[in-house]
């Protein structure tokens, strides 16, 4: 049977662990109240939902028990039985329990499944309603006495997991409120040519109620997304989940109503905050007519009305691992996505073949649900939709590079003395790429996470050098320029000097997983025999204390001494994608410009 | 601030949002009466500001959660009737007024059973009312939005009172068909939300058949009869024809509205209508054509919504389970989403296989297939990683379930393990709790139970029994053995050889290559080195910090009760392969944890492990110097504690030769004098104890080693006393009332049960230091082994050489070997021959009391009798076979005595000087139990009993033990026939000489072998020298000498002595010797203390400048014989008040009784 998506409550806690805003959901409480009095037997019965107090009380606990506000995931030594991490699965950092104490009754309540999302200084907590025999069973999976469950066994959190659509729900309405907690923007990124401001009713409804970004794509180019600043994150640029500095003091205002409209009895019916926020703002006006032809859709509260055009943006993130070593190709990945803003009146369709997309190379391809896709497979070659309000995702995909990597090059670190380093770079940038690509910067990053630079010695053949305390930064190409067709190559080779090496302290609560190095390990090395070099030994000493990654790495970035190269190009996309003007039309017919961009950024 | 609410009539904000915040912290609002009317009060006020309204409707919605007062709804209704209706209100006002109204209603009249007390003039029809009036102007613009607030009011009243609104369905599809502004999908929910009530409670029959026409008014509005009374139709849809149609209408008009919902309108309407397609049966086909693209929008709650049907009719999408999964594997590889989406896609991936696979052999297959695109890629998180193991290990399990059965499927195991395992090889040289350890060895256990989960339908018992356990421990075990190499690898211990496997297809070689780079490619520095030689580099030094980490794996899988054996597997391949390789050095000491298991498990053999501690120990005692003192100790310490451990885990049957050993080594050789004292206890415990009560007593822990369950247990009369010979039968009774005793007590009251294990099938294997060997080459090779590792501790082995030719000697020693010869050629080989015996004097009697309660007895002359009576022995201790012992006849002993006897210790000294002595010794038969000791050691007997009563039954049991003392083993050497008369003192003396020397440590007679009486059996002589200092005056010293061992003296030295001796008259028929006489006692007090021996030539001149007590009054030397074949020298150096014993023996355990033996001796 199909739950849908109901929540019960929501709280959110700053990074003190304080409760600063909760919602309960008495209609959907009151469901639960009945259902779980119907099942109460022995060890089952319903319990009214914490206080903020008690909340912030059993989160402090949890975090106290599993390391950390996320946990350990696995089932590591420091696990204890009816924890989270007995369960052993990664997603339990996202989809947590809490012990509810009560104080006058002096018990320790289950509440499952919470669903964690942290951002910025915030932790959103959302708690959808499920069956009692889901709490029950994920009870017992957290309180079994044998070594983990197997795959697939009957009783796992895998299906459960199926079975509550909620759970997913509420991942998607805690999304939802940290951004809006944050205040982020909220839409995807489209790239405006330069041309008279679109002086549309919408635009002067949105920008007058904040949409965040409009005003700022009217501007010729648009600024960099943040991928540019070099966050340390590897997932893509857009979907960057890195801290925001300065967060503002949440709005609980703005909060409390877009949570009234959103979710009125905590089943959620439409998270579109910037369609919410209009019409609490805007409210409607016997100018807004309905349309007589057809229904409008619930996600497209207001129709346009103006100068009509369409913009399509394809942004790529290439993703590439370089090996140098002729058995093992480099590995390169593109996650590319097309944004579109479609500022057309009446509610048309829009369609396009996909022809540029090689589909021998795409792994993944999939759409905003405003597109109507053929079944089976049929979207490969034409994509139909009835555009939404301002900017969105239109699709997305990801596909193999067709051509090599912009950047190509060698970089080699070694160790000199304990606190010296000696680098080379060769770089040859762009190779075998074509003219119509421009390189608007490419900078190249050396992080030491866990040394502090000193100093460095060297010049680039190209571009300039600075250096922070934890990375050395190379500029190599920060104005603009198209690609001649030959590649620019680039050298740069030096020494860099760290302070001396202090063996840092194991933070107590700062890893992950903990510290298992117990005192009885007495890791003892054989003085200096077997050591072959210099190198080894520095490196060998650095590498005893670092400290576990998050799961939500892909390795232990410390561990390895690598470069990041950050670079943008406008011009077409790696994969191949693009959308011809021509091709696409609209229905029914109207004449409206179309304009197309495309920029490809890098993170290696 | 909350008690000032009460006062006032008004409030304002700051206050209001003071009691709010503090109900929210604690769930309290404080004493305010009447909350309700001043919220209510304050709503309706123009002054307060439009955001406290808000937050003051959705304080009441909580409010009301926890105080349910139907009686204020009226009260509630009129506000919100007064908000609606006022033009001045703005729309988000009347939204939230609206909804928290409606919620309010529903938590304060939702009953268990969804039934709801409505009459006529109930607020909530006068709610329904005033919400129909709202939705009731369809395209109206500038409400719209609360009208499409209205509807889901509307809906929420439906859901939660199923069936209120059946009666105007018609008018809802009437409205849900023209609304057109964007709020239509709020319609079109309430419609179907409405419907499939309908549908699925039918509550009337004629409900839907009017659909199109309404034949009532929307308002006034009136609860439908079904709400009231609850009884719903009872027919099937398809066989009404008019409502059916009707139905399909209505359905098809709502199908066509999913492109202009919400996702999460989407998911209500999938929530309602897959149940009206199920109730309606529908065809699924629809519903697919309907819905199918929502898998294609990267919306997750759309995936969801999809799956969410997909498994409801599962049977109608047949043929498009991999296309399904193939699109949750996009969802996961979406490097777009947030992580928990894409964790979310795999573990929705993993739930759809568990519930698709069934039997079905081919969907297995296409599973498996996909197995290629489970594996994990560079820039996956590690928690994606570990999910995509997760997934790897489900296909090696199905790949185990699969049908075909030959040894191929566990080597893909193996493979599917190794190869997603190059995801996280970091691991191998990150420090241990690095997370990519953790996923590793995550991954490790989910491979290894993959095919056994713990929620198997089969019970453990049936399935150990069935084949598939078998084939099942088989490829476990195969994997088992195969990860551990890997582990061996990462260990350091194995060379690695070049683990590439021919890949199947091509692109797997890509993955599995771009896998092992990964740690390469990040580091490239790292490159210029290859890696398999880097591995080999990091020595084990690196590596072994792994050790907690496997040790907590295989701690996880010991602990499940499932999957123990997998444990043990482990433990098994460790111990067989990792052991052997593991480097002798100081980084031995990492490895503890795992020794510390294999130790603990009893399922792996300890010899393995004895023999590397073995090498250790001695690495450790060469290694030793003044820098590694500490380190010495530390590790000495570990190897202990490990000793300790199997001493509580192990039979002492299969530790004992290897244990002992080591113990032994260690308290000969060990640099660290704690070690060495804790090595010698544990020995001796190890002896000494027999297994299950040195079991009980190691557990006891520490502090409280020498307790021990004596035979004298309080528990034997703690029992209540028969009350009639019924009860006689009860064995255990037995000993309370019939008794056996030693004549003489013995001096030593044993503190521990002296035996050991019981020697099964062969009696020779377990004995310690299996003295006699034949002549006959060693068959184990295991000591030869042992051996060539342990040259340093040569003593301790050196009868294992005995093979070797005999040496260049000196005269001395051939005099000495001469003498011994012809001393060993006279002791019998109990093996061939019958060995000696002793014989131990008890005495057996009963209590007539508890026969005399069943019949009726007055005076002596009607004393109860036994009749024979038949004891029998048994021995864990090696005494060899022991003959039962017959008693003819005994009386019982009259009450009176007898009470006070019981309740005396058993093994007391009954006084000699017993005036009833006389009358006592009828009542008792004398019992002599005979053993043929194997080994000269301390133990119990038991004693069955079994005999006769007078009036004919049978009474059977067990008495309490009786002890054996070493003094009991106490024998005079053996005389040959031809030494008789005056030159029986002289051959003692010889025999004492001659075994002096050799049991000297350093002797070089060490290494002679003697052959034993009969020739077949040899023996060698190992000696221990020990010393004793007994502080006892000198004529106290004499009369414990004249009384316990007078027989064993062979010679008295020093004339003081001699005069004392002799005039005691006990001692006799031995050499008395004057100082200068002899020579021996010079050259051994030469060593011992030299600060005396210049007094000893001109004592006599000098006398008065010796203090007393330092005077050496003279020597004692005493020789005892121990069956089977050894010896026990003593040397008293008598003082006036103390005296030094020199003890010398070449059977050392039995040191460990000898000085209590002489501290009870002298001392009590």
């Amino acid at each position: 049977m199909l739950s849908g998506c109901k929540i019960r409550a929501l709280w959110i806690l700053n990074n003190q662990d304080i409760v600063i805003f909760a919602r309960k959901f008495p209609v959907v409480e009151k469901r639960w109240r009945v259902v779980c009095t119907k099942e109460s037997d022995g060890d089952f019965k319903y319990d009214s939902l914490p206080n903020d107090t008690e909340f912030a009380a059993a989160f402090t606990d949890r975090k106290k028990r599993e390391g950390s506000a996320r946990g350990f995931g696995l089932r590591v030594s420091q696990s204890v039985k009816g924890s989270d991490s007995w369960v052993d699965d990664p997603i339990t950092r996202h989809v947590i329990s809490l012990y509810i104490n009560k104080e006058e009754k002096g018990e320790n309540n289950l509440l499952w499944p919470l669903v964690l999302h942290i951002k910025g200084p915030y932790s959103i907590l959302v708690l959808p309603l499920v069956d009692p025999c889901h709490l029950k069973s994920y009870s017992k999976m957290c309180n079994s006495s044998d070594c983990g469950s197997a795959i697939g066994a009957d009783e796992n959190l895998s299906s459960l997991l199926l079975d509550l659509p909620s759970i997913t729900g509420a991942f998607i309405v805690a999304h939802t409120i940290g951004d809006i907690i944050l205040g982020e923007a909220m839409e995807p990124e489209v790239v405006v040519a330069a041309s008279p401001s679109v002086g549309g009713l919408l635009d002067s409804l949105t920008g007058s109620i904040g949409i965040s970004g409009i005003s700022a794509r009217a501007k010729p180019v648009a600024a960099p997304v943040a991928a540019s600043t070099v966050s340390g994150t590897v997932s893509g640029a857009i979907m960057s989940d890195a801290p925001k500095m300065g967060s503002r003091p949440l709005d609980k205002d703005v909060l409390r109503s877009f949570i009234s409209s959103a979710m009125p009895f905590g089943t959620p019916l439409d998270l579109s905050y910037s369609n919410i926020s209009t019409i609490k703002t805007t409210g409607f006006s016997s100018a807004d007519m309905p349309p007589a032809e057809r229904k409008q859709p619930a996600w497209k509260p207001y129709l346009y009305r103006g100068k009509q055009r369409i913009l399509f943006t394809i942004h790529e993130t290439v993703h590439a691992a370089m090996y140098d070593r002729d058995e093992i190709p480099d590995s390169i990945t593109i996650s590319g996505q097309v944004n579109c803003r479609a500022e057309l009146e009446g509610l048309p369709d829009v369609s396009f073949p996909l022809t540029g997309l090689d589909t021998a190379r795409v792994e993944s391809l999939s759409f905003h649900p405003c597109a109507q896709v053929p079944e089976h497979g049929g979207y490969k070659q034409a994509i139909t939709f009835s555009p939404p309000l301002g900017n969105f995702v239109l699709m997305r995909y990801q596909s193999l590079c067709s051509v090599g990597p912009p950047v190509k090059g060698f970089y080699q670190l070694s160790m000199v003395s304990e606190n010296e380093g000696a680098f080379l770079f060769k770089l040859s940038l762009m190779e075998g790429y074509k003219a119509p690509l421009s390189i608007e910067f490419c900078t190249v990053t050396m992080p030491f996470p866990k040394r502090r630079v000193v100093s460095f010695d060297g010049t680039p053949s190209i571009g300039t050098v600075s250096n922070t305390d934890h990375s050395v930064e190379w500029k190599i190409l920060t104005n603009a320029r198209s690609v001649s067709g030959r590649s620019i190559e680039a050298t740069f080779s030096g020494t860099v000097r760290f302070a001396p090496w202090q063996a840092q302290r194991l933070p107590s609560s700062g890893s992950t997983l903990g510290s298992m190095a117990d005192e009885d390990s007495d890791l003892e090395t054989e003085s200096s025999g077997s050591m072959v070099n210099v190198e080894d030994y520095i490196m060998e000493k650095m590498s005893k204390d670092l400290q576990a990654v998050d799961l939500e790495e892909p390795f232990c970035w410390q561990a390895y001494n690598y470069a990041k190269v950050s670079l943008k190009m406008i011009g077409p996309p790696l994969s191949g994608m693009s959308i011809d003007p021509k091709s696409v039309s609209i229905f029914p017919a109207v004449k409206a410009p179309i304009e197309i961009s495309a920029q490809v950024l890098t993170n290696f | 601030m909350a008690v000032s609410l009460g006062v006032k009539s008004s409030v304002t904000q700051p206050e209001w949002e003071s009691v709010i915040d503090e109900y929210n912290r604690n769930g309290r609002t404080g004493a305010i009466p009447g909350v309700l009317d001043l919220c209510l009060s304050s709503l309706l006020r123009k002054d307060l500001p439009l955001q406290l309204k808000l937050h003051l409707l959705t304080f009441l919605e909580h409010l009301f959660l926890d105080d349910v007062s139907p009686s204020s709804l009226p009260r509630l209704l009129d506000s919100l009737r007064s908000v609606v209706q006022s033009p001045a209100d703005p729309f988000s006002l009347k939204d939230q007024f609206l909804i928290s109204t409606t919620a309010i209603f529903i938590t304060s009249l939702l009953e268990l059973d969804h039934h709801v007390d409505v009459d006529d003039d109930s607020p909530l029809i006068a709610l329904v009312e005033l919400l129909l009036t709202v939705i009731n102007r369809p395209n109206h613009s500038l409400d719209r939005h609360t009208r499409g607030v209205a509807c889901e009011c509307l809906r929420q009243l439906e859901l939660a009172f199923p069936c209120l609104l059946s009666d105007i369905t018609p008018h809802l599809w009437a409205l849900c068909q023209s609304e057109r502004t964007h709020v239509s999908q709020c319609y079109s929910l309430l419609l179907l939300t409405t419907i499939l009530n309908v549908v699925k409670l039918k509550p009337s029959d004629n409900s839907i058949a009017s659909i199109s026409n309404a034949t009532i008014p929307l308002i006034p509005f009136n609860v439908p009869q079904f709400l009231i009374d609850g009884v719903g139709g009872d027919f099937v849809w398809k066989e009404k024809e008019i409502c059916y149609k009707e139905l399909r209408r209505v359905i098809a008009f709502l199908l066509e509205c999913p492109q202009n919902l919400t996702p999460f309108g989407l998911m209500e309407f999938m929530v309602a209508i897959i149940p009206m397609a199920e109730e309606l049966e529908l065809q699924a086909s629809l519903l697919r054509v309907q819905f199918s693209w929502f898998l294609y929008t990267f919306d997750p709650l759309l995936c969801h919504a999809f799956l969410g049907m997909y498994l409801k009719f599962l049977d109608a999408f047949e043929g498009q389970e991999v296309e399904i999964a193939s699109r949750l594997l996009f969802l996961s590889k979406e490097s777009q989403h947030h992580l928990c989406f894409r964790l979310l896609g795999l573990h929705w991936m993993l739930g759809f296989f568990g519930l698709i696979v069934g039997k079905d052999e081919g969907r297995k297959r296409s599973i498996i297939d996909m197995s290629l695109s489970f594996y994990p890629t560079i820039f996956d998180s590690l928690a994606m990683k570990a999910l995509k193991l997760d997934m790897l290990a489900y296909c090696s399990s199905l790949l185990y379930n699969s049908g075909d059965a030959n040894g191929v499927k566990g080597d893909r195991e193996v493979k599917l393990f190794k190869d997603g395992l190059v995801s996280v090889s970091a691991f191998k040289w990150l420090p241990p709790w690095s997370t990519e350890t953790a996923v590793a060895f995550h991954s490790f256990h989910k491979f290894l139970i993959g095919p056994s989960p713990h929620s198997d339908a089969s019970s453990s018992s049936t399935l150990i029994e069935s084949k598939i356990f078998y084939a099942l421990q088989y490829y476990r075990f195969k994997i088992c053995r195969n990860v551990m190499v890997e582990a061996m690898i990462l260990l350091g211990c194995l060379p690695v050889k070049k683990h590439k496997v021919a890949y199947g297809s091509l692109s797997l070689v890509k993955i599995c290559m771009l896998f092992e780079t990964l740690q390469i490619s990040c580091s490239p520095f790292r490159t210029c080195k290859d890696p398999t030689k880097k591995m080999l580099v990091d020595s084990s030094s690196e590596f072994q910090g792994l050790v907690p980490v496997i040790v907590a794996c295989i701690d996880r899988l010991l602990r499940c009760h499932r999957h123990r054996w997998l444990g043990e597997h482990l433990l098994e391949t460790l111990d067989k392969h990792l052991l052997p390789k593991l480097r002798n050095n100081y980084s031995l000491g990492s490895y503890f944890p795992i020794f510390k298991r294999i130790s603990e498990n009893d399922k792996v053999s300890p010899s393995g492990l004895l023999e590397l501690l073995m090498k250790f120990m001695i690495f450790l005692v060469e290694k030793h110097g003044p820098e590694t003192g500490l380190k010495s100790w530390r590790h000495g310490s570990k190897i202990l504690g490990i000793c300790r451990t199997m001493l509580i885990n192990h039979h002492s049957s299969s530790l004992f030769t290897g244990l002992s050993h080591l113990l032994a080594s260690i308290s000969l050789h060990f640099p660290d004098l704690e070690v060495r004292d804790n090595a010698r206890f544990y020995l001796r415990m190890l002896i000494c104890i027999p297994g299950k009560k040195l079991k009980h007593i190691m557990t006891m822990g520490e502090s409280s080693p020498g307790i021990s369950p004596s035979a004298q247990s309080d528990s034997f009369f703690s029992h209540n006393f028969p009350q009639s010979l019924h009860d006689l039968k009860r064995s255990g009774n037995i000993a309370s009332y019939i008794h056996i005793e030693r004549v003489t007590p013995l001096l030593v009251k044993q503190s521990w049960s002296l035996s050991l294990p019981n020697q099964g099938g062969n009696p020779y294997k377990p004995v310690f230091f299996e003295g006699i060997k034949d002549n006959e080459p060693a068959s184990e090779e295991r000591y030869s082994e042992i051996n060539a590792g342990v040259d340093i501790i040569s003593e301790s082995n050196m009868f294992y050489q005995q093979k070797e030719p005999l040496r260049v000697m000196d005269a001395k020693i051939s005099e000495i070997v001469r003498v011994l010869r012809r001393h060993f050629s006279f002791i019998p080989d109990y093996r061939h021959m019958p060995g000696l015996k002793i014989k131990i004097s008890c005495s057996l009697r009963f209590d007539s009391e508890p026969f005399s309660t069943a019949n009726v007895l007055n005076g002596v002359d009607k004393l109860p009798a036994i009749y024979a009576t038949v004891l029998k022995f048994t021995s864990s201790a090696p005494y060899g076979p022991i003959l039962p012992f017959h008693v003819a006849f005994l009386l019982g002993s009259p009450p009176k005595n007898s009470k006070s006897l019981t309740q005396t210790d058993p093994l007391a000294i009954v006084p000699v000087e017993n005036g009833h002595e006389e009358e006592e010794e009828n009542f008792k038969a004398p019992v002599c139990i005979e053993l043929e000791p194997r080994e000269p050691m301390p133990g119990l007997v038991d004693i069955f009993i079994e005999t006769n009563a007078d009036n004919g039954q049978i009474i059977r049991g067990q008495l309490n033990s009786i002890s054996v003392g070493i003094e009991d083993m106490f024998l005079r050497a053996i005389i040959p026939d031809e030494i008789t008369g005056d030159a029986v003192p002289g051959y003692y003396v010889d025999i004492f000489n001659a075994l002096w020397e050799a049991c000297e440590t350093s002797s070089s007679t060490g290494r002679e072998t003697f052959v034993l009486k009969g020739g077949k059996g040899v023996a060698a002589l190992n000696g221990t020298r020990s010393v004793k200092l007994l502080e006892v005056p000198v004529t106290s010293l004499v009369q414990a000498v004249e009384r316990h061992l007078a027989p064993f003296v062979v010679c008295v030295i020093g004339e003081q002595l001699v005069d004392m001796v002799k005039a005691g008259g006990v001692i006799k028929d031995i050499l008395w010797k004057d100082f200068h006489s002899d020579s021996s006692v010079d050259v051994t007090s030469s060593e011992g203390g030299p600060l005396y021996l210049k007094y000893f030539g001109d004592e006599d001149e000098r006398v008065d400048q010796i203090p007393t007590s330092r005077k050496n009054i003279g020597y004692f030397h005493i020789m005892i014989f121990l069956p089977p074949r050894f010896h026990l020298l003593f040397q008293m150096e008598v003082h006036e008040f103390s005296t030094l014993v020199r003890i010398r023996t070449d059977h050392w355990p039995c040191l460990a009784y000898v000085d209590d033996y002489l501290e009870a001796l002298f001392l009590n």
